[in-house]
């Protein structure tokens, strides 16, 4: 344990930032680019400072025990929670440097940056915090200001998908609350390993609570079925949001959930199990039905948006098998954090990229774009690059993780069997060969074939914009020539604060290479497969054709959401209503009697007499005659007093 | 120190003279003595403070006539509270009313009953049994008529006459049920753990203290806006702003509710309470409440309408919060009195600024309201966040307090109501935020150049209190041991 500020410190940078950026940020738009860049790089120095005191072993941890009482604000940061917090920082700062030039010329910069920043408070406070409760205010506020950036260009689209982002978040918001409701009307134990010290031995409330706190994160993750406003919010955003938004917020939500399974819940053998195989379950359908989905697109951004809904569900399901595979699953959270590292960078990659092209065309509809490999030479390599890690290419990042999901698999059927396990490898390996198509898709109509007459390319300067690219395809190099490397540099030290046995990681990647025949050979089928689903799709149409609209299901829900929300206030209202009219019939019977009471001798012309003989009377009066009733009343209970 | 509250209840009254005098002379000397006699009034209330800290129990008796009819002034935690919450806003909207009044007709008449009923309502704070309680309840709805009826059109003749026709049809059960406590016990003060614990018969229930409990609750439950009785409170929104806030916000329907919980504890007791059956029916209803008063509020297209329907939802949670007879509920539903009171009160003078500085009354005219007028629409949106009970809001603490005792009485029921309540409040409020900030101005608007803020008297109680219910909900301990204090006093237990 060392006290340190340093994680508070951490999460002051943004707020300041925000609160600096709405002050001075209204003038000229570059000071507050400035300042969002300095907080940016004051929080991540903070972060950086965090690590030799973990290297040491120790756990760096701060209390602000007077704000939120009974709770307060605790700070606990360990190995996996810095690493992502400087995963997200770092890549928060590109995209921060990348917006300036991307912003140019659309409006209203301050408010943009301010919230930027807000949202990477709420981001790094997930992160950094070791208790429930703190990570979820954090977990609203990087939920409520990231929709600021998500209808950031107030088009009726972004809207549109921001009211959906807008309840998603507070319907997952509330989900999680009611989990920790749950919790902490069972003692007050707060550290994630200690929560269910207290908690009744009731297996179904057990698997209750932890679905609940499952949905509250999936909802960010973009987990099925609650993943319907990803594809809607992600695109209408400003690319470096977007990027954002998809590859480094939506791992707010798989931390939540590695948090509930290998924290939380790890050590209660009377439901992890069944709580590991549903995960697994949600994980293999979210990636298949993303990479489906994400090769019916036609908007480029939302494909990609689709294709991180796919890759969520990688991960999603390789910690869904490492909980399923109770101690032995250290491969498979091995895997999915390596998967969280690589597709953060890859996809950030993505959506600066395809930023760039859009800043030059302004056009991101696939149909309008075309042939621009003339043009954009280097964003075709560049695309490429990050082609090659999403795919899983030998050489690029993805490969590497992805090997390490699919030999988790393979070590799960080993050890559990079972008919769906071997079915689920197929479908792994199929939604890797929709991964290729829909990239190949990508990747065809935008830099190949046909240039439309209508697509202009603007001279616009992009030298900052590309350099920031460029560095993360170093990155997505790097990882991918060097992973072991990265395995045993990173990911076993983070494996050794969760409860798997260490013996199995160690054993494995004591005689693995990941560049064996066997993965390297595995990647085969997916270029075969995928190829074949190319061309299916792209001259048949296929997927398009053949999968019916409400298959993303988003129709469907949304069909449900506005049925329930019409016909509901509705039925209300009409219940509510009769019932005010009907007390309001009897009222005014009895007013109507009562003024006849009251006006034995009124005038039979008058059918009604109006409120005006109260209103007319002098209200300055009206204080004296209230004060002479009372005076009166009192003094006649005074006179009967002998007789009570 | 008890000469504090008597202060606090006599300073605005015996002042009337003075304000008869002096209002009509001048304005400066007008704005001038209302602020310092709200500002006396809240450092006389806030002297309070040291004492209740040492746990002395303050009271005094100021006359009786018969051993019932005594005034009976007493200051305890649970009262310390309200008294301070509305002596406190009282300050605001009055400063907020010196702006909002500005060009009305019959200032002179508005302020003296504003004032007045400041003092009335520090009298139901302080009183000490039921039958002061009554009284100032009753004299509580004479002095804001006038305050409803101020522009004295047809329609607010009719709201004033619906609201003193609600009120006193509600107090006339109140003085039904006062008649009954008083034959079976032959006492009307207030006692720890309720008057009728000590009585080994009345403790049992029965359907004497059934019928009891249904006269309190219906009687009380008119200002405090449950759903079958809460038709009143819609139509008084014809009033000026100022008084909707402090209908709203800052004394009457909060003293409804106060007398309500005073009544619960004081006159019935938890133990009690617990066996009886209308408190079941009790928590049903305002269950409905809830949910139906949050439904109509989506229907509504007048700003002021729909949060005059926010409210009558969000006094549900206090009376649910009540209901659920369990430390955490009692407390979710007393801090809520005061949360929600700094929340709708931001809410109304943010209706009221747009209404005086554009003539909006209407949601689907405010688009793009917020890029002319940035800091009222900001203290709105941070209001809403309260609203839903989003942290850091204030507005948190009360529902997660609300959640844990639905938790703990087992009443799944009431936890998804007040979940469904939350997604339904977002989906009214934030539809008035989104098209504020993110969608085009319309014309009228487009056309005036420059911002289109109010004057400081009005902007800065607006932004001071939007501000204060971030900062309470991020350090509550001030409301919060209040409120520890008081269900300690109220002897709620697990």
């Amino acid at each position: 344990m060392y006290q340190s500020v340093l994680p508070f410190l951490t999460v002051i940078w943004p707020l300041l930032g925000f609160f600096m950026i709405l002050l001075f940020g209204k003038k000229r738009e570059e000071m507050a680019y400035g300042i969002a860049i300095l907080s940016n790089l004051g929080a991540l120095a903070s972060l950086l400072m965090m690590i030799p005191h973990l290297q040491k072993g120790e756990t760096v941890i701060y209390k602000l025990s007077h704000m939120f009482p009974p709770f307060g604000l605790n700070f606990e940061v360990k190995v996996i929670g810095l690493f992502m917090a400087i995963l997200s920082c770092f890549l928060w700062l590109v995209a921060t440097i990348y917006s300036k030039p991307y912003l140019q010329k659309k409006a209203n910069h301050r408010r943009y940056y301010a919230f930027l920043e807000l949202t990477l408070l709420g981001c790094l406070g997930v992160y950094l915090t070791g208790e429930l409760f703190s990570l979820f205010i954090f977990f609203e506020i990087l939920s409520l200001a990231s929709f600021v950036l998500v209808i950031h260009n107030g088009t009726k689209e972004a809207l549109e998908a921001g009211y959906l982002y807008l309840f998603m978040g507070i319907f997952g918001g509330l989900s999680l609350l009611l989990g920790m409701t749950i919790f902490y009307s069972y003692g007050d134990s707060h550290t994630f390993g200690e929560m269910l010290t207290y908690f009744p031995d009731q297996p179904f409330l057990k698997m209750t609570t932890a679905l609940l706190l499952i949905i509250g994160f999936g909802v960010k993750a973009g987990i099925f079925p609650v993943h319907i406003w990803l594809p809607q919010a992600h695109p209408v955003a400003p690319s470096p949001a977007s990027a954002l938004l998809s590859g480094v917020m939506i791992k707010a939500g798989a931390y939540g959930i590695f948090l509930t399974l290998q924290k939380i819940f790890f050590h209660d053998y009377s439901i992890i199990e069944n709580l590991g195989y549903l995960v697994t379950w949600i994980g293999m359908i979210t990636m298949l039905l993303g990479a489906v989905s994400a090769l019916r697109q036609k908007d480029v951004k939302r494909l990609l948006a689709y294709s991180s809904i796919s890759q969520m569900g990688y991960i999603i399901l390789a910690l869904g098998l490492a909980t399923y595979l109770g101690e032995h699953g250290q491969l498979g959270f091995t895997g999915a954090f390596f998967h969280i590292l690589n597709h953060a960078i890859f996809k950030v990659g993505f959506f600066l990229n395809i930023g760039i092209i859009y800043v030059k065309t302004h056009k991101k509809h696939l149909d309008h774009l075309g042939g621009l490999l003339k043009e954009m030479p280097l964003n075709a390599i560049l695309f490429i690059i990050f082609a090659g890690g999403i795919i899983g290419i030998p050489g690029f990042n993805g490969y590497a993780s992805k090997s390490l999901i699919h030999h988790t698999l393979s070590e799960a059927i080993h050890l559990k069997g079972g008919v769906d396990l071997i079915i689920f490898e197929k479908l792994f390996i199929l939604t890797g060969a929709f991964t290729f198509a829909y990239i190949t898709k990508l990747f065809m109509n935008i830099f190949l074939g046909k240039r439309p007459n209508e697509l202009k390319v603007y001279r616009i300067p992009t030298k900052l914009m590309t350099t920031m690219v460029i560095t993360l395809s170093g990155l997505v190099l790097a990882i991918g020539l060097f992973p072991n490397t990265v395995v045993e540099k990173l990911l076993l030290p983070m494996g050794m604060e969760t409860g798997f046995d260490q013996y199995v990681g160690e054993v494995f990647f004591a005689h693995y290479s990941f560049w064996n025949s066997h993965d390297l050979l595995g990647v085969i089928p997916y270029f075969i497969i995928g190829i074949i689903l190319y061309l299916a799709e792209s001259k048949f149409i296929i997927f398009t054709k053949l999968v019916p609209a409400w298959f993303g299901i988003r129709q469907l829900t949304e069909g449900i959401i506005k049925l329930v929300s019409r016909t509901f206030p509705l039925a209300y209202c009409w219940i509510s209503r009769t019932a005010t009219q009907s007390g309001e019939v009897v009222l005014n019977f009895c007013l109507k009697h009562a003024d006849k009471l009251i006006h034995f001798d009124r005038d039979p012309k008058k059918t009604k007499i109006g409120p005006v003989s109260i209103a007319s009377l002098d209200f300055s009066k009206l204080w004296v005659a209230i004060m002479l009733v009372l005076f009166l009343m009192l003094s006649i209970l005074k006179m009967i007093e002998p007789i009570a | 120190m008890v000469l504090n509250a008597i202060g606090a209840i006599l300073i605005p009254i015996f002042s009337l003279p003075l304000n008869i005098w002096a209002f009509r002379k001048n304005e400066m000397l007008r704005n001038i003595i209302l602020f310092i006699l709200t500002s006396l009034i809240f450092v006389l209330v806030l002297g309070l403070v040291p004492a209740i800290k040492a746990g002395g129990n303050l009271s005094l008796h100021v006359f009786s006539m018969l051993s019932v009819w005594e005034i009976f002034i007493q200051v305890d935690p649970f009262g310390l509270l309200f008294a301070m919450l509305s002596s406190g806003l009282w300050i605001f909207t009055v400063l907020y009313a010196i702006g909002y009044m500005k060009g009305y007709k019959n200032q002179s008449r508005f302020f003296i009953f504003l004032i007045l009923s400041l003092g009335i309502t520090m009298g139901v704070a302080f009183s000490g049994n039921l039958f002061t309680l009554y009284l100032f309840y009753e004299i509580l709805t004479f002095i804001t008529y006038p305050l409803v009826v101020h522009f004295q059109s047809k329609e607010a003749l009719k709201a004033g006459r619906k609201y003193l026709t609600y009120s006193l049809s509600g107090a006339a059960l109140i003085l039904l049920g006062l008649i009954l406590t008083y034959s079976l016990t032959g006492s009307l003060s207030f006692a720890k753990g309720g008057l009728f614990a000590g009585n080994i018969v009345l403790q049992e229930g029965g359907w004497v203290i059934e019928f009891l409990f249904t006269l309190f609750v219906l009687g009380f439950g008119v200002k405090a806006a449950i759903m079958p009785l809460h038709g009143w409170l819609p139509s008084a929104m014809v009033a000026p702003t100022p008084v909707s806030a402090l209908f709203h916000a800052v004394a009457v329907v909060n003293s409804g509710l106060f007398g309500l919980i005073r009544v619960l504890y004081g006159v019935f007791g938890i133990e009690l309470l617990k066996k009886l059956m209308m408190g079941k029916v009790f928590m049903i209803l305002v269950l409905g409440t809830i949910v139906v008063g949050s439904a109509i509020a989506f229907l509504q297209e007048n700003l002021k309408k729909r949060l005059a329907y926010s409210t009558i939802s969000q006094l549900g949670y206090i009376t649910l919060g009540v209901s659920l007879l369990n430390p955490d509920g009692w407390r979710g539903g007393i801090i809520h009195i005061f949360n929600h009171a700094l929340l709708k009160i931001t809410l109304f003078f943010c209706a009221g600024i747009i209404y005086k500085m554009t003539h909006k009354k209407k949601i689907s005219e405010m688009h793009g309201i917020g890029k002319k007028m940035p800091l009222t629409m900001t203290a709105f949106t941070i209001a809403t966040l309260g609203m839903i009970g989003i942290p850091p809001s204030n507005g948190f603490i009360s529902k997660w307090y609300l959640l844990q005792g639905a938790f703990k009485a087992g009443s799944m029921l009431t936890i998804f109501m007040l979940l469904l309540s939350a997604l339904l409040n977002a989906g009214y409020f934030f539809p008035i935020i989104i098209n504020a900030f993110f969608k085009k101005e319309t014309e009228d608007l487009h056309i005036h150049e420059g911002k289109l803020e109010a004057p400081a008297i009005m902007l800065i109680p607006v932004l001071i209190i939007a501000i204060s219910t971030l900062l309470i909900g991020i350090w509550p301990q001030i409301p919060l041991w209040l409120v520890e204090r008081s269900i300690e006093m109220m002897g709620v237990v697990d």
